[in-house]
């Protein structure tokens, strides 16, 4: 039985790595089901890989120890190999708990990164001014024209570059709709292109009869360069052809986004509004003197915040936005070390007559409570490794399969290694003061008795 | 091997409190065993053999009086010296073996070796010499369920002696084998105890290990006295 789980763990694996091997193309259902299925057969295979990694880990400690004298150490090396079955329910635990939470955060890693990235090159100004009080995830309160040409004209702005996000259906599913300054963008960096350039559509842009689709929704409606797309319109249906694709999340989320030129966007939906300005200083000017001149130029009820505070603000946003999600961390986390306990604890209370025995033909029962720390920590580090693995397998089966077919995302993989490794090390720490409680227990026992009765 | 006094027990008491109720397990317990001989301690369930027991292991303290092994007063020894003394100096045989059944026959035999921080060369080594001592040699690399009831007790005794000990405490060390397998283990526990001069000291209630003993006490409602021919 053993033996057929841990199969399906390796095969389970090697599935999710093989899947970053197939090409998309099967309906969003099947691909849903067969990564679930992939994901849960790891997750299974490695519960049940789990003894055996108990039984290797235990063997190796014992040889690279080989020349220590320690007792604890080595009543805990010889007894981790052969007491498979409970140290493998609680290297499955901490396995299960980490391999939660080393893919959770590498999906929250790897978002957040190419977020950033994002966010970075999209939003590169000196100052971004919008209305409200703080800086909104979607686009923020419209305010009119008049408000870009009143900060054209604060000394020491060098361009004002208004950014404006409407809500439209297309093909029956909601998706933003972008206007876009062509010149301000090509002359302040462009944008993160996935298929053609800006430099390229920037012609049909300005002509109003192409656009610019965001790679999450060009992947999800399997749309290229060179095919066409049909928005509504409060003029009526407008056809345009897709010029380009380009990355893009904060504006869109997983709805997508469509660029169109700033005066298609006034002329068709009579929109001359912006949601954010983007403002770019002259050569010399001190952005904190600039700032304080545009809130004063605007009086209340708008936000003007430097280039780094913004993406501190993003930062800000995204934590708020993922905080639920840090928190699972922390829970799984904490189920593993509740699994801990349950298990070792478990497992004392079957060997209370082998601790008996140990104490009786003169093993200390300090030196007894000690192996079982030490055991623990062996089987943290064992469950580290495994859970480890399976979490890399798991996030990066999400980023590759899941995200793309949910939301049309397509991240860069970011492995957090610093963060891994300090999970990984963390659960053995976590597994050896875990095992305090099951060693408290193991001293608790009555000795003489027990092993004379 | 050298005579002397290995184990000298003097007017030991044991009493257990519940409350306001006090419990008397032994009463003025007296005795002395000779390096070399073979003592045996019979009595009904709940005369206060396993008392015994566990006070001459050093595993609890008398209430009064005093337990002598080997020269050394082991009933004023603190816990953890009373576990280092009752390594070095005392074999146990128990009735149901008590070996660990994940371990194999060698490695059971040399746990008391383990906690003497010997390399496990020499561990593995003065083992397998203890298990050949009793005819194991060959099964050396077994684990106990692989075993014989008869089997298991010698590894057992082994472990017992491994250590070379002044005392052996036998806690009815053929009560879980036929009448035959526990002839031949009283015989191999007698043969060793004369060879090396250790002083054997075994609860039972087998008459056949009774026989195999010097001298025979029996023991009743806590107290000790000579066992009637």
């Amino acid at each position: 039985m053993g033996g057929w789980v841990a199969l399906l763990g390796v095969g389970g694996i090697a599935a999710g790595v093989g899947l970053a091997f197939l090409p998309p193309g099967v309906s969003e259902g099947v691909w849903v089901a067969a990564i679930d299925a992939v994901d849960a057969a790891a997750i299974a295979g490695a519960a049940g890989l789990a003894p055996l990694l108990v039984q290797a880990a235990g063997r190796l400690a014992r040889a690279l120890t080989a020349r220590v004298r320690s007792v604890p150490l080595r009543l805990a090396t010889i007894q981790l190999p052969r007491a498979a079955v409970h140290g493998g329910a609680t290297t499955a635990t901490i396995a299960g708990a980490l391999a939660i939470a080393s893919a959770l955060a590498i999906l929250v890693g790897s978002f957040e990164n190419a977020c950033l990235a994002w966010v970075e090159q999209h939003f590169a100004a000196d100052l971004l001014v919008g209305r409200g009080d703080r800086l909104r995830l979607l686009a923020g309160p419209p305010f009119g024209p008049g408000v870009a040409a009143a900060v054209r004209g604060i000394d020491g702005v060098a361009g004002v570059e208004p950014f404006q996000v409407l809500r439209i259906d297309m093909e029956g599913r909601p998706v933003c709709l972008q206007g876009l300054a062509i010149a301000e963008r090509l002359a302040r960096g462009g944008l993160p292109m996935v298929e053609g350039t800006l430099e390229g559509a920037a012609a049909e842009l300005r002509a109003g009869t192409g656009a610019l689709l965001s790679d999450n929704l060009a992947y999800r409606r399997g749309l290229h360069v060179g095919d066409r797309i049909a928005l509504p319109s409060p003029e009526g249906v407008v056809s345009l052809r897709v010029a380009g694709t380009f990355v893009d999340f904060l504006g869109s989320l997983d709805l997508g986004a469509v660029v169109v030129a700033d005066d298609l966007l006034r002329t068709r939906w009579h929109d001359a509004a912006a949601s954010l300005l983007r403002v770019w200083l002259a050569p010399g000017a001190n952005a904190a003197d600039v700032r304080r001149r545009v809130l004063e130029r605007l009086g209340g009820g708008y936000f003007a915040l430097t280039g780094q505070d913004f993406v501190v603000a993003i930062r800000t946003l995204l934590d708020r936005f993922f905080r639920t999600t840090w928190l699972l961390i922390v829970v799984s986390t904490f189920i593993g070390v509740i699994g801990i306990v349950n298990t070792q604890v478990a497992s004392m209370l079957d060997r209370a007559r082998t601790n008996a025995t140990l104490h009786t033909i003169g093993i200390p029962v300090r030196a007894i409570a000690r192996g079982v720390l030490v055991e623990c920590a062996l089987l943290g580090v064992a469950g580290g490794l495994l859970g480890t693995t399976v979490g890399i397998v798991l996030g990066t089966d999400a980023i590759w399969w899941s995200l793309p077919v949910l939301t049309g995302w397509r991240l860069p993989v970011r492995l957090p290694a610093a963060e891994l490794l300090v999970g990984g090390a963390a659960a053995a720490l976590v597994s050896a003061a875990a095992g305090w409680v099951p060693a408290r227990a193991a001293t608790r026992i009555h000795l003489g008795t027990r092993s004379v009765d | 091997m050298a005579g002397g006094v290995a184990l000298d027990v003097r007017g030991v008491s044991k009493v257990y409190r519940r409350g306001r109720l006090e419990v008397v397990a032994l009463r003025e317990v007296s005795f002395r065993l000779e390096a070399g001989s073979a003592l045996a301690i019979m009595g009904p369930s709940g005369a206060g053999k396993t008392t015994l027991l566990n006070i001459l292991a050093g595993l609890d303290t008398p209430t009064r009086g005093e337990v002598w092994i080997a020269g050394e007063r082991l009933d004023a020894l603190d816990a953890e010296a009373a576990t280092i003394f009752r390594r070095r100096h005392i074999g146990f045989v128990f009735q149901f073996f008590n070996l660990l059944p994940t371990l194999t026959a060698a490695e059971n035999v040399g746990l008391p070796l383990l906690a003497e921080r010997l390399s496990r060369r020499e561990v593995t080594a003065r083992a397998h010499a203890a298990l050949a001592q009793v005819g194991l040699a060959d099964r050396a690399d077994h684990r106990p369920d692989e075993l014989s009831g008869g089997e298991q007790q010698r590894v057992a005794i082994a472990r017992a002696l491994v250590l070379r000990p002044r005392l052996v405490l036998a806690d009815e060390p053929t009560g879980n084998l036929d009448s035959q397998t526990g002839r031949q283990i009283v015989g191999l526990l007698r043969a060793l105890v004369t060879e090396h001069g250790i002083a054997l000291l075994a609860v039972t209630h087998s008459e056949a290990v009774a026989d195999a003993c010097d001298r025979v006490l029996e023991i009743q409602d806590g107290a000790i006295r000579p066992a009637c021919a």
